[in-house]
């Protein structure tokens, strides 16, 4: 301590210099707009550098995890695709085909927001990755949102934390259908409406999304009934839901193409 | 002692009236006004405290820029140039900047020359930098510092004739 006071009151001068130096670049950044926005620019620099290299470490610190999330999902893909070879593999000698009309890519969240009412979500593919407009995006655990809007190489989507989304859900193995939506409150909680109380349903249910909707194949797991509670006037549940995936732990996502989106959409806009 | 305080102090007021009302008003061919208050910088005494003197460079500049408007540019400068005069004295002078007196008597007209116009142009160089803050006017930086810095020196030196026959 003492070698500190005596390093500064040797060097007073170079210090008083620096002090008064920054306060003149205080006065300059206040005092003048051009200088303001020219400073904020090279801070804008500094800053984007700084957090891309503090996430790029803070990713390397979770790969393990991220190991185990994709060793699970290769795990349910290869077993989705030698279930599919083999009743592919069935139907062909009944003479049959499956049609399944979607296509998936994959892509990085590079910016994820999950604390507003109306949130959407940044990913890093583009036009030029065959991006468009109103393609659905899941993940490995569930559904993400819509895309609404498509540049170069990045998108934006509708996170399933929107006000305005309503998903078309239903009951795993069971045909009750119903619309699952978001009403602000706690992140990894959704609300699925329009199932009526008669339903033979339980806490604990998986709830997968419906297909009914041109956006998303049926059957994707979203999450598990949380709370239920009847509902004595209008005679429908209200169905609480907990998303398997914490929205704030979202990273990699994958976009869903219909092949078939335009042809549906069409034949919707002529009734 | 008080007497050279009460001196310095009125130098001091007398320089910013005469840049502000006078010199500021020049505009030779539309851009030019050269400086005069550096001359508080250069006269100020070699063996006074340089703290004080730090203190003294930083307000002359920023009172000039509360009188004329500008956002902070003339306080830097100032600021900046203040802090290296010693190590100006030194390259100009080849003498300890302790050592009282040196500019009044030093007989050799080129040391006096260096020592003024490095001040100058360092000042007017950062001044300009600030002013234009863009790599992509570095031609016009350049030009204005190189012009600026003669039209001031010349005026400086003529002034520092007349303050030494005083």
């Amino acid at each position: 301590m003492q070698r500190i006071i005596n390093a500064l009151a040797r060097n007073k001068n170079t210090v008083l210099f620096f002090l008064l130096l920054i306060l003149s670049i205080y006065f300059l950044n206040s005092r003048s707009y051009y200088h303001q926005t020219k400073i904020s620019k090279i801070g804008l620099i500094l800053s984007g550098n700084l957090n891309n290299f503090s996430s790029s470490l803070i990713r390397y610190s979770r790969l393990r995890n991220e190991n185990k999330l994709l060793v699970k999902e290769n795990l349910f893909l290869k077993s989705n695709k030698i279930r599919k070879t083999y009743r592919n593999n069935k139907l062909i000698t009944l003479k049959e085909k499956i049609y399944f009309p979607f296509l998936f890519k994959t892509a990085k969240i590079i910016k994820n927001s999950y604390n507003k009412r109306e949130n959407f979500i940044i990913i890093n593919k583009g036009k030029t990755d065959g991006v468009k407009m109103e393609m659905g995006v899941i993940n490995s655990e569930g559904i993400v949102g819509i895309i609404n809007q498509v540049s170069k190489n990045y998108s934006s989507i509708i996170s399933i934390l929107h006000n305005d989304l309503k998903i078309n859900a239903k009951i795993k193995n069971t045909s009750y259908y119903g619309f699952l939506s978001w009403n602000g409150n706690k992140i990894n909680i959704m609300t699925l409406e329009d199932i009526v109380s008669t339903a033979n349903i339980s806490i604990g249910d998986t709830i997968v999304s419906g297909g009914m909707s041109s956006y998303f194949p049926s059957d994707l797991t979203i999450g598990k009934i949380s709370s239920l509670i009847k509902s004595k006037n209008d005679g429908y549940y209200t169905i609480e839901v907990e998303l398997f995936k914490n929205p704030s732990q979202w990273e990699y996502v994958y976009i869903v193409e219909n092949k078939d989106f335009q042809e549906i959409k069409n034949l919707q806009r002529k009734n | 002692m008080i007497n050279e305080n009460l001196k310095s102090s009125f130098q001091f007021a007398l320089l910013i009236l005469a840049q502000i009302i006078v010199l500021d008003n020049i505009n030779l061919f539309g851009f030019l006004n050269p400086i005069i208050y550096i001359l508080f910088i250069i006269t100020y005494k070699f063996d006074k405290n340089q703290t004080i003197f730090i203190f003294l460079c930083f307000s002359l500049g920023f009172i000039i820029d509360l009188l004329s408007q500008t956002p902070g540019a003339n306080t830097i400068s100032c600021l900046i140039v203040g802090y290296l005069r010693p190590f100006l004295i030194n390259f100009a002078f080849k003498i300890n900047s302790d050592m009282p007196k040196a500019f009044i008597n030093d007989p050799n007209i080129s040391h006096r020359f260096l020592y003024i116009f490095s001040i100058v142009l360092i000042h007017q160089l950062i001044y300009f930098s600030i002013i234009y803050f863009n790599f992509n006017s570095i031609y016009l930086i350049i030009k204005y510092t190189i012009l600026s810095s003669i039209f001031s020196f010349i005026l400086l030196w003529t002034l520092i004739s007349f303050y030494k026959s005083l």
